[in-house]
C-alpha cells in the first residue's frame, strides 16, 4: 500500500499501518439549533448507552462502529450530525464566531460547512461554495436538516471565487486532496495513489490556497487542511503559497487529542520554519482518520 | 447549468408575517431576527438570519433556509420552516401521542377523529415538532419527504412508554 511512504516520518510503523486498516469510530454531536445539548445527550444515552463523550467536546459522542446514528428519530430532525473527529477539529479551528462573514471555499458534502454555521450560533453569512454543482445537493440536506438560515450555496470555481467588498472575516480551504487519510472509511482510500493525479492535485490546492489569502480581509484567519498525508499536498502547498503574505499560527491541542507537528523537510525539500505549527493527525495517536490542518493568519 | 439564481429582499413582508400569525399564530416578532427573501425565477421564499449578506459575482443555488414553495395562501411551510419555528405555533396545530408519533414516521395513516377541519397542520409529537401534515375525513396524510420513512427506525423517537 502506498503508505508505505511515511514509514521514516511516522513515529510507530505497525501501528499506524494496522490503525489505517481498522474501521472508523461514528462520531456524532449536538446541534443546538435544533434542541438544548443537555436533552440531546439524554436521548443519546437512551439510544446508544456505550456512547463515550469526547475529551475535548462533551456535546460530541463516539459510537460502536456498528451503531447507525442515521436511523435515529434525532438524526432524521436534525439534533445530532455525524462527523469525524479529525474533521470536526478542522472545523473548529476556524473559530467562527456569531455575526462574521465566513466562506468555506470547498464546501461538499457539508459536515465542516455544519460546524461552522453551529459554530456562528446561525448568525452572520457563511458561504458555502463547491465547484461541483452535483454535490451541492449534499450540503443543501444537510443544511436543510439541522435547521441553518445563515448560509448561502454557491457553485463556483475556488480559484476564481469573487471577493467580498472588505473581505471575508475566515475562511476554510479543505481541499481536494488524494484522500490518503479516509483509508478507514467504507469506500475511502484503498489504492496505490496516482503520483500524476497528485501533481495535478497540488496544483490546485496552492491556486486555492493562495486565492482564499487574497479574499481573507487583512489579518484574517485561513484554515487549510486535508485527509491525506502527504507533504507534498501539506507542507509544501504551504510553502508554494508564500507568494501571498501569511503566518502559520501555533494551534493549541484539545484536551485528549494528540498532534503531530507539520514536518520542516520532505525528501530533500527543506520547507519555511512556520510549518512546524501545523498539524497531522495520524490515525493510531487518536483512533481518527488521518488529518492535516494548518492556521494561517494573513499579512506579513 | 441552469441561469443564476436571483434572490431579492421579500417586497412587503408584512402581509406574509400576518398570515404566519392569522394561520399559524406565528408572532412577527419570531422572525425579527430574520429575514423573508424572493427567489425571482422560481417564486419561492426563503428565511434568513437578519445579517446575512448574498456573495456577489458567483450563482446561489441556495440561500437560507426553504421557507416557501409557493407563496401563501395557495402555498404551505416547508417540513424545513416547520421545524424551526412550529414548536411556537399556537394555531392548526396537531399533537399526536407516541403510538401516532410513530406510525406517521413509518408512513401508516394515523386517524385524528376529532380533527374536523380540513387543511394543513403543523403536527407536533411529544417533545418535538414532526413537520407538516394535511388532515381531510378523520385521517392524517403525511406530508414529510418518502426517504425519510426508508430511513429512519420509529421507535427510536421515543422510549416506550
Amino acid at each position: 500500500m502506498s503508505l508505505q511512504r511515511y514509514l521514516d516520518v511516522v513515529d510507530d510503523a505497525d501501528a499506524f499501518l494496522c490503525a489505517a486498516e481498522r474501521p472508523l469510530p461514528r462520531v456524532i454531536w449536538a446541534n443546538p439549533l435544533r434542541q438544548d445539548p443537555a436533552k440531546t445527550a439524554e436521548e443519546v444515552r437512551r439510544l446508544c448507552p456505550e456512547a463515550e463523550p469526547l475529551a475535548w467536546r462533551p456535546d460530541a459522542w463516539r459510537l460502536p462502529p456498528e451503531v447507525k446514528p442515521g436511523r435515529w428519530v434525532p438524526w432524521m430532525y436534525g439534533r445530532v450530525h455525524g462527523q469525524e473527529e479529525a474533521s470536526l477539529l478542522a472545523a473548529s479551528l476556524v473559530d467562527a464566531q456569531p455575526g462574521e462573514r465566513i466562506l468555506d471555499l470547498c464546501a461538499a458534502p457539508g459536515g465542516k460547512t455544519a460546524g461552522l454555521a453551529v459554530a456562528m450560533a446561525d448568525r452572520g453569512t457563511l458561504v458555502a461554495n463547491d465547484r461541483s454543482y452535483g454535490r451541492l445537493s449534499a450540503i443543501r440536506r444537510v443544511l436543510d436538516r439541522l435547521g441553518v438560515t445563515c448560509a448561502a450555496v454557491t457553485c463556483g470555481n475556488g480559484v476564481h471565487f469573487p471577493a467580498y467588498p472588505g473581505g471575508y472575516d475566515r475562511i476554510l480551504v479543505d481541499a481536494p486532496c488524494t484522500c490518503e487519510g479516509t483509508s478507514r472509511k467504507p469506500g475511502g482510500h484503498q489504492d496505490v495513489t496516482s503520483e500524476r493525479y497528485r501533481r495535478t492535485i497540488v496544483q490546485i490546492q496552492t491556486a486555492l490556497l493562495r486565492r482564499a489569502l487574497r479574499l481573507v480581509r487583512p489579518g484574517g484567519r485561513v484554515v487549510y487542511s486535508t485527509c491525506t498525508y502527504a507533504p507534498e499536498e501539506n507542507e509544501a502547498v504551504l510553502e508554494a503559497a508564500s507568494t501571498e503574505p501569511f503566518t502559520i499560527e501555533p494551534v493549541v491541542a484539545p484536551a485528549g487529542l494528540r498532534l503531530a507537528p507539520g514536518l520542516p523537510a520532505w525528501q530533500g525539500q527543506t520547507f519555511r520554519p512556520d510549518v512546524v505549527n501545523a498539524v497531522r493527525l495520524w490515525p493510531h495517536h487518536n483512533d481518527t482518520g488521518g488529518f492535516f490542518v494548518a492556521v494561517l493568519k494573513q499579512g506579513a | 447549468m441552469r441561469a443564476a439564481a436571483f434572490f431579492i429582499p421579500l417586497p412587503e413582508p408584512e402581509a406574509l408575517l400576518a398570515w404566519l400569525d392569522a394561520t399559524y399564530g406565528l408572532p412577527a416578532d419570531l422572525f425579527a431576527g430574520h429575514r423573508f427573501w424572493l427567489r425571482t425565477d422560481s417564486g419561492t421564499l426563503w428565511l434568513t438570519d437578519a445579517g446575512t449578506v448574498p456573495p456577489p459575482g458567483v450563482r446561489l443555488d441556495a440561500f437560507g433556509l426553504l421557507a416557501f414553495r409557493d407563496a401563501p395562501p395557495r402555498g404551505r411551510p416547508t417540513n424545513t420552516f416547520a421545524l424551526r419555528f412550529g414548536a411556537h405555533a399556537t394555531k392548526s396545530v396537531l399533537e399526536l401521542g407516541v403510538a401516532a408519533s410513530r406510525a406517521l414516521l413509518a408512513g401508516e395513516p394515523v386517524a385524528v377523529a376529532d380533527a374536523t377541519e380540513t387543511g394543513w397542520r403543523i403536527v407536533r409529537g411529544p417533545g418535538q415538532v414532526l413537520g407538516m401534515g394535511w388532515v381531510a375525513e378523520g385521517q392524517l396524510r403525511s406530508e414529510l419527504p418518502r426517504s425519510w420513512r426508508l430511513d429512519v427506525d420509529p421507535a427510536t423517537g421515543w422510549p416506550d412508554a
